[in-house]
């Protein structure tokens, strides 16, 4: 057997072309600008999907996509690339009137849609939402908060997490939740977006409030009480385009500081073996991406090996910046090193803390283990 | 030196914690400045004959832990005007210079700062008395007077210069945001003094280097800080129906952090060479980052807005290395140090 490691042509033609648009598009002043004023790109972002650059039918393409825009500016990239967030549980859970009338109008650009998930309460622990959806005589009344939500302010509508029904004991906490499609303009839906965010500025994150939301029966996706297996498997998808998100800024930081050694003419040894070291951590973490892409893209996830990719990019990311900044010095700061170093940070946080990846990966396999699997 | 802890302490929660969020977005106020003046704090190097506080190196140790706990922008004002401003002067400079300039700085009407193509990169060259270039990063650029270290020939001066510089344009700031800094055109500008007439970039190295240790307690006020607020947050938040701290890896990551902590502080007061301030601030820069992102990582999204106070730990750490010394040329200098000459060459 061989082991192909090339990208198939239409997929390098994606990325080729991401990397065109985002080198001409992602100039420092537009970049600086949307960071400094936190400013949605609105225009940027009409922009990639005349371009065909915002695709999720061709997943590769997205996720390839991903790693080319956040190379160049990862908030800006990440502001046009996650305007169809969550698009996917309807993909895989919804009927076909609600994506015709909710994910496709946001697959060719005209709506945005949001996940909301996190609560103020409860975070990486999703089973401890609060937020309730009851029965009422014509569908369901949305109550709840929830916070820390991209594209919370910009969005037509949220993909929302409640419970339907408590949960049945302290074991099966994860049971009785529900997803339901909630329109932003929806009576009781209120937005407040939070400003002064450390890195991903051009990104728009809020905290919403429902407020005895009425929700019809017919904007419930899949089945009443399997809502936390549906986000859990988005998040399995997801994950992988925030391990391509680490890579790309790993790789952005790389070139920044490669430029640096060839036009300052630097060839102190120390810097060598940094250079050194961030590009093989960034090709590590680029395969073990690809990798666990590849399974979710053939509809055979592995989570233990989507979260290593997720956790393991992140980290990646983040000590890359740090040594490439820091070996810098204040040419780094003038450079979008700074931006980068910013950045990088929340990629450890967002779609599940590294914390709980490491949680996912150690039960994975450690339940392989007992039931005596082969470990991949 | 207690007693001396006790004071800046009960000044921070007094005058800076209420308007500490404040400082980041506005600038450090005059009002802040005057109360520091007061204090005698932004003369906190300078003889109490030139209107300053008189500190011993290790009071003034002290002064600068608790403010970069309470603001790392105010702890770096200060720094700024002692350590790399009357420090200097008092050194190199004449007596009359130093009775003209220091009380100036210490009562807050006047304020001054460095520019050091040694880490900034920008070109600065001197004839007679004119200066030419510019330089960026300056910090605290709005400061009536400047030391520069300035090219003359294949030598290098250090001149003061008060007035006649000017502000090109404002630069991003990833720290520190209390200050501004920008980069600053010294075109037509003039030596008020020359400080050092050559050896100036040994010299001025050497300056950065005896101000190992005042780093290295800016770095650890602040680690001091992000834990604090870590262990708190870790105590309160609950997840999973227990609070943070009861997870093994959260605990573990707090306590080894709190423990690195102890030993840097521990070691930091008993510094006696400038050696030894110089193997501490190898230390604890890259202990303030991780001290810092961790505590970041343990509020999760909350950390990340600005309004907590955790994300400015995570942005100043990395600013502190960036703004007080250069990687290599501070590892070189200190295996030089240790290993002797010929080490770190290449």
């Amino acid at each position: 057997m061989r082991l192909d490691f090339n990208l198939p042509e239409d997929v390098e033609e994606v990325k080729q072309k991401a990397r065109k648009f985002a080198i001409e598009e992602f100039n420092d002043k537009t970049a600086s600008r949307h960071d400094l004023e936190e400013l949605y790109p609105y225009e940027l972002r009409k922009k990639a999907f005349e371009a065909g650059l915002v695709r999720i039918d061709n997943p590769w393409g997205v996720l390839l996509t991903m790693e080319e825009f956040c190379r160049v500016d990862p908030g800006l990239g990440l502001s046009i690339l996650a305007s169809v967030f969550g698009s996917e549980l309807l993909l895989l859970y919804g009927t076909d009137e609600q994506r015709q009338k909710y994910m496709e109008p946001v697959l060719n650009g005209s709506k945005i849609s949001a996940v909301a998930v996190t609560e103020p309460g409860a975070g990486s622990d999703v089973a401890g939402i609060s937020s309730k959806l009851e029965k009422s005589d014509d569908g369901f009344l949305l109550d709840g908060q929830k916070m820390f939500i991209t594209n919370g302010t910009i969005t037509d509508f949220f993909y929302v997490l409640a419970r339907t029904s408590p949960p049945p004991s302290k074991e099966k906490r994860h049971h009785g939740m529900s997803v339901a499609i909630v329109d932003r303009y929806w009576p009781g839906v209120s937005v407040n977006k939070l400003k002064g965010k450390l890195g991903m500025r051009a990104t728009d994150t809020a905290e919403i409030k429902f407020e005895g939301v009425k929700v019809p029966n017919e904007n419930i996706i899949g089945e009443i009480g399997k809502g936390f297996y549906y986000i859990m498997t988005f998040f399995n998808i997801s994950r992988v385009y925030v391990a391509a998100q680490s890579v790309g800024i790993a790789q952005g930081a790389l070139d920044e500081l490669l430029n640096y050694v060839k036009n300052s003419g630097s060839n102190e040894e120390s810097l060598q073996f940094i250079l050194a070291e961030s590009a093989s951590k960034l090709e590590a973490a680029r395969l073990l991406t690809y990798k666990a892409a590849s399974l979710v893209f053939q509809f055979n996830p592995d989570p233990a090996l989507t979260s290593m990719a997720k956790y393991f990019s992140a980290e990646v990311a983040n000590s890359v910046t740090e040594s490439a900044l820091e070996y810098m010095g204040q040419k780094g700061l003038l450079s979008r090193l700074e931006r980068l170093y910013r950045d990088s940070k929340i990629t450890e946080i967002w779609e599940g803390t590294s914390e709980i990846e490491k949680l996912v990966i150690a039960r994975t396999l450690i339940k392989r283990a007992m039931q005596g699997d082969q470990i991949a | 030196m207690q007693l001396l802890k006790q004071v800046v302490e009960e000044f921070s929660v007094k005058e800076i914690d209420p308007v500490a969020l404040k400082i980041e977005r506005e600038g450090v106020t005059q009002g802040i400045l005057n109360s520091l003046a007061e204090k005698g704090f932004l003369g906190a190097l300078a003889p109490v004959e030139y209107g300053g506080a008189g500190l011993d190196e290790r009071g003034y140790l002290v002064l600068l832990e608790v403010l970069a706990k309470h603001s790392p922008s105010v702890g770096m004002y200060v720094l700024l005007q002692n350590s790399l401003f009357i420090s200097p002067i008092l050194r190199y400079g004449t007596k009359e210079l130093a009775q003209e300039i220091v009380p100036g700085i210490a009562s807050g009407k006047s304020s001054g700062t460095i520019a050091n193509y040694l880490l900034s990169g920008g070109k600065i060259s001197i004839e007679g008395s004119s200066l030419s270039g510019t330089s960026d990063l300056v910090p605290n650029s709005s400061a009536q007077m400047c030391l520069v270290l300035a090219k003359s020939g294949n030598d290098s001066q250090l001149v003061l210069v008060d007035g006649g510089f000017s502000i090109v344009s404002d630069s991003r700031k990833l720290g520190f945001r209390g200050l501004r800094y920008s980069t600053v055109s010294f075109e037509g500008a003039k030596a008020k003094s020359i400080l050092l007439s050559g050896g100036g970039e040994r010299e001025v190295q050497n300056l950065y280097n005896d101000s190992s240790s005042h780093v290295s307690a800016m770095a650890l006020g602040m680690s001091e800080a992000a834990l604090d607020m870590a262990v708190s947050y870790a105590k309160d938040r609950q997840a999973f129906d227990a609070h943070l701290i009861e997870f093994q890896p959260i605990a573990f990551s707090i306590a080894r952090l709190v423990s690195e902590f102890n030993v840097y502080e521990k070691y930091l007061y008993g510094i006696s060479s400038v050696k030894e301030g110089m193997m501490l601030k190898e230390l604890v820069l890259e202990f303030s980052r991780r001290a810092s992102r961790a505590s970041l990582q343990v509020h999760g999204g909350y950390g990340y807005i600005e309004d907590s106070g955790v994300e400015r730990f995570y942005r100043d750490t990395m600013a502190l290395e960036l703004l007080t010394g250069n990687r290599i040329s501070d590892m070189s200098e200190l295996s030089k140090e240790l290993l002797g000459g010929e080490s770190a060459k290449y």
